[in-house]
């Protein structure tokens, strides 16, 4: 029972800690085994010449080097009055996209609807998930072409009506193949 | 209960939204280089054209029946894809977006499961003119399956709830439908059900999990457990962040130039390094590959990958071009025609949490400069800033004749409307 004295560490054995190359305590590092060789490559190519890899040593006695304090006062900043009003600022989207999900942008060319104060290269912006009511600006498809048109009623059948006096109503009819797309609910230009 | 929610034909469904003449005429969604038919409109897969069919080989029904055949527009499909989930997912607390164009969500806590579909269904096809059918079922494996029976039967309005079916009529149609159709089961698999006689859906269910775990493996036991209504996929909310990044392409037209190959090195390994830094990963190997064509017998057929790896896990694109050069420098063999080319970034770590291994070069400099390309390529154009490399149109790029405008994504591309008549 009494094998505790066998093996294991015992006081004065082993060699003096500080006493090999380096001078000091050594450490072992871990390092991952798939990059033992570029570590390696990286010690070498810049601490060294030659073969015996060469470590650099913190010198012993550094050489004392004096560095004034600073003596006066750094301010920390006079603390801003406007802090407690800070409000985000503006965002164009969220004035013109009232649904991110169902709005798109649309390109007009021509003037057609000029009266409307849709001009001809304005990016107008269309909102699918709208109900179109009777005179809403809508974008429709009519037999596979785009218009955009305000939305009116005659005698049951729905008719798009330009903005403009040079341009004719479009009626529609059962034999057309129509869509309402979205309807318009803004514009944006840039001069 | 859950459902999942899929859009028909989804590329063929994004076209039609932006161009009216499509509707009710037979249209295909052509394949990375007009390659394949990668997505048909009803009216196509009933005059017969085969999902996945090569171009050349539909082209004479695509002839015969004046087929409208479109490029794919990723763009377009990718910002339509999100609308649609967003949607959805004002519907659910949990949603799994599965791909592109399906989503598992929860209906717990919806009494009437029939009509929260129908009302799901209504809001797509009003807001986004996206045609959608909804399978509902206690599990993954049986909302897929009923979203599979929405499909086929057409007068089940696109909805099938296989929990409100009777039991002996769901046994019925599992009957009629081969195993194959379930979620999971795929080519091999089924191979190896029908060696023990099991051929059907219905034959499936009624199986031994347990026996079958013994024979086969334990992903098929669950999808048994699944048809029979016990939960063994449950919905997953946030996608795991991708372990590897691969982007590679076909090129449109052989290149066989040391340059060319250069050129798409550089791209692939922007357009990767940017997904890297959009999940907040790092990446420690990276990996080139170059391949000739291995159907031309008149060059002889070459292949070969190199992986390189980092001293640091890192994702600045500089860095990890330097590397990729290097490592195409050592594959690249001259008088080959080259047709196709890759990069991978592999064993992506998670950004913040890595520890700095081993520093070699302060990169700090550098990732700030990456940062500040990002954000400016991110206001303006993706290729505003670019390395010196990166061509603006590769005469290697992918062959896309009839790729429809990028409506959504690009100032430059939006809908024009004629305001002229």
């Amino acid at each position: 029972m009494d094998n505790k004295k066998h093996g294991g560490f015992r006081v004065g054995s082993g060699r003096k800690s500080g006493s090999g190359y380096f001078g000091e305590t050594t450490k072992v590092i871990r390092v991952p085994a798939s990059q033992v060789v570029e570590i390696k490559n990286y010690i070498r190519g810049r601490y060294h010449i030659g073969n015996t890899v060469t470590v650099m040593l913190p010198h012993p006695n550094p050489e004392k080097k004096h560095l004034n304090l600073f003596n006066h006062k750094v301010p920390a900043g006079f603390p801003s009055p406007a802090d407690d009003h800070i409000e985000k600022a503006l965002d164009l989207n969220e004035y013109l996209v009232t649904k991110k999900e169902t709005t798109f942008f649309v390109k007009i060319k021509g003037d057609s609807m000029i009266d409307a104060s849709i001009h001809d290269g304005d990016i107008v912006i269309v909102d699918r998930s709208k109900q179109a009511k009777i005179g809403d600006i809508v974008l429709a498809s009519i037999d596979g072409e785009f218009t955009i048109k305000i939305l009116a009623k005659h005698l049951s059948q729905p008719r798009l009506l330009p903005a403009n006096e040079k341009f004719q109503p479009i009626v529609i009819n059962e034999n057309m193949q129509f869509e309402i797309w979205g309807v318009i609910t803004g514009a944006v230009r840039k001069f | 209960m859950m459902a999942l929610v899929d859009v028909n034909n989804f590329y063929v469904s994004c076209e039609r939204l932006f161009n009216p003449k499509l509707i009710n005429k037979p249209t295909v969604v052509l394949s990375n280089n007009d390659g394949c038919i990668i997505s048909r409109s009803e009216e196509a897969k009933s005059i017969g054209i085969k999902m996945g069919a090569p171009l050349f080989k539909a082209q004479s029904l695509i002839n015969q029946h004046n087929v409208k055949v479109l490029s794919s527009n990723y763009p377009l499909y990718a910002d339509i894809s999100s609308r649609v989930m967003r949607l959805i997912a004002e519907f659910t607390d949990y949603q799994e977006v599965y791909s592109i164009d399906e989503c598992f969500i929860s209906l717990n806590g919806y009494k009437n499961h029939q009509n929260i579909a129908m009302e799901i269904k209504k809001k797509l096809w009003v807001n986004l003119r996206m045609p959608v059918c909804l399978g509902i079922g206690p599990t993954k494996v049986l909302a897929k399956f009923g979203n599979h029976c929405a499909k086929k039967q057409s007068n089940w309005n696109g909805v099938c709830s296989t929990n409100l079916l009777p039991d002996k009529f769901i046994n019925d149609v599992m009957d009629e439908f081969s195993v194959n159709q379930v979620w999971g089961v795929g080519k091999n698999l089924t191979q190896k059900l029908n060696s023990i006689n099991i051929t059907s859906v219905l034959d499936l269910k009624k199986s031994n999990a347990i026996l079958i775990k013994s024979r086969l493996n334990i992903n098929i036991a669950r999808i048994i457990y699944e048809l029979n209504g016990i939960i063994c996929f449950p919905l997953e909310q946030s996608l795991a962040n991708k372990r590897q990044i691969a982007t590679s392409r076909s090129f449109g037209r052989a290149v066989s130039n040391y340059q060319g190959l250069v050129e798409a090195v550089t791209t692939f390994v922007v357009k990767a390094t940017l997904k890297l830094r959009n999940q907040g990963s790092l990446c420690t190997k990276v990996s080139v590959f170059i391949g000739s064509s291995p159907f031309k017998k008149e060059t002889h057929f070459y292949q070969n990958i190199i992986t390189i790896p980092f001293a640091d896990p890192t994702s600045n694109t500089k860095l990890i071009l330097k590397k990729g050069l290097e490592g195409l420098n050592v594959i690249y063999r001259r008088n080959i025609l080259y047709v196709k080319c890759g990069v991978i970034l592999s064993d992506l770590i998670d950004g913040e949490s890595s520890q700095r291994k081993f520093c070699f070069v302060d990169t700090k400099k550098d990732d700030n400069l990456i940062f500040v390309i990002d954000k400016i390529n991110n206001r303006f154009d993706s290729k505003t800033l670019r390395l010196a490399t990166q061509p603006l149109t590769p005469s290697w790029g992918m062959r896309q004749l009839k790729k429809s405008p990028s409506y959504t994504t690009s100032w430059k591309e939006l809908l024009v409307v004629n305001l002229i008549s």
